[in-house]
């Protein structure tokens, strides 16, 4: 079955460990046998000092492919790591999508986009705690990651949202310029994309920049890139700023 | 470039737009120490939207140093 799974610990003033929490979960499933594991992805919500983060406001999510049985096995340890893993100020939550249990897809997603562009009590998302498919898990503090961790399950639903975890790099050569199916060969990149959203063909060329991150966009890992207005190479790879959205 | 709230928190008078003035401001800051490299929003790399004292608020950020 597909799972999507998501977490959300961001109030760590100096922590920042949420992507790292993510991580270890997806070699958990991996080592153990459980299932197969998608990259994960961090999503942004409404920056709000209401929220109750103190840094920032985003949740880390991923899918994965396991069998039924491994399911509760795997809930027990990731509850037991995330909870292992909080500072005491940490108000941890953990959340897990099943879509072929669901009965409805779509609240959740309304759900998400909610939580991205405005504030969301924890009874709201609390109101899934019941529904099938839906598994909501307050592991620490105040229990309000729940709120951002159950979004994030939604956001990685739509396939459309969140930018993954660390730089690529395709070449120790600065400015390296490929062409898109040398970048799609040799990297996990699915497609090229300009901020159009237009599809990049395979044998237009783009300039690797110096910190090049990968997006979720029609359920692909994404590159986007932007024109350069020369001849050659057309395309540069888009920079942090244009990315925000994301 | 700060007012003062309330809460006698730091708050940066010029958005979330203004690249050039918090690349500066953070240029010159002690207290500036880069975030996780997933909350980066900023080019620059030193720059206040990309410190990890920096908490977000509607309309700017606050400065926690």
């Amino acid at each position: 079955m597909k799972i999507f799974v998501a977490i959300d610990d961001s109030l760590q003033l100096d922590g920042g460990k949420a992507g790292v929490t993510a991580s270890l979960l997806t070699q958990a499933i991996e080592d153990n046998g459980w299932g197969k594991c998608t990259i994960p992805s961090r999503h942004r919500l409404y920056p709000h000092p209401d929220t109750g983060c103190k840094k920032h406001n985003t949740a880390r999510s991923f899918s994965a492919d396991i069998e039924e049985q491994y399911l509760q096995v795997f809930i027990d340890y990731a509850c037991k790591l995330i909870k292992s893993s909080g500072t005491p100020d940490s108000n941890a939550g953990l959340a897990i999508a099943v879509p072929e249990l669901m009965e409805n897809t779509d609240e959740l997603l309304d759900y998400a986009y909610r939580v991205k562009e405005g504030m969301v009590s924890k009874n709201d998302a609390l109101a899934f705690a019941d529904k099938p498919g839906i598994y909501l898990f307050e592991l620490s503090g105040s229990g309000k990651g729940i709120i951002g961790a159950l979004a994030a399950a939604g956001l990685r639903i739509t396939g459309n949202d969140g930018q993954f975890r660390g730089k690529l790099q395709l070449s120790k050569v600065e400015s390296y310029v490929a062409t898109v199916s040398e970048i799609i060969y040799n990297t996990y990149v699915e497609q090229v994309k300009n901020m159009e959203m237009e599809n990049i063909g395979l044998d237009e060329y783009v300039r690797m920049g110096e910190k090049v991150k990968v997006v979720l966009l029609d359920n692909k890992y994404t590159l986007m890139v932007f024109p350069t207005d020369i001849q050659h190479p057309k395309w540069q790879t888009s920079t942090t700023h244009m990315l925000r959205v994301f | 470039m700060w007012s003062i709230s309330d809460k006698g928190e730091r708050e940066f008078t010029g958005g979330k737009e203004d690249w050039a003035a918090v690349a500066h401001i953070a240029e010159n800051c002690p207290g500036f120490k880069p975030d996780d490299e997933d909350e980066m929003v900023a080019d620059e790399a030193v720059s206040c939207y990309n410190c990890r004292y920096r908490r977000w608020t509607i309309k700017s950020f606050v400065c926690c140093k």
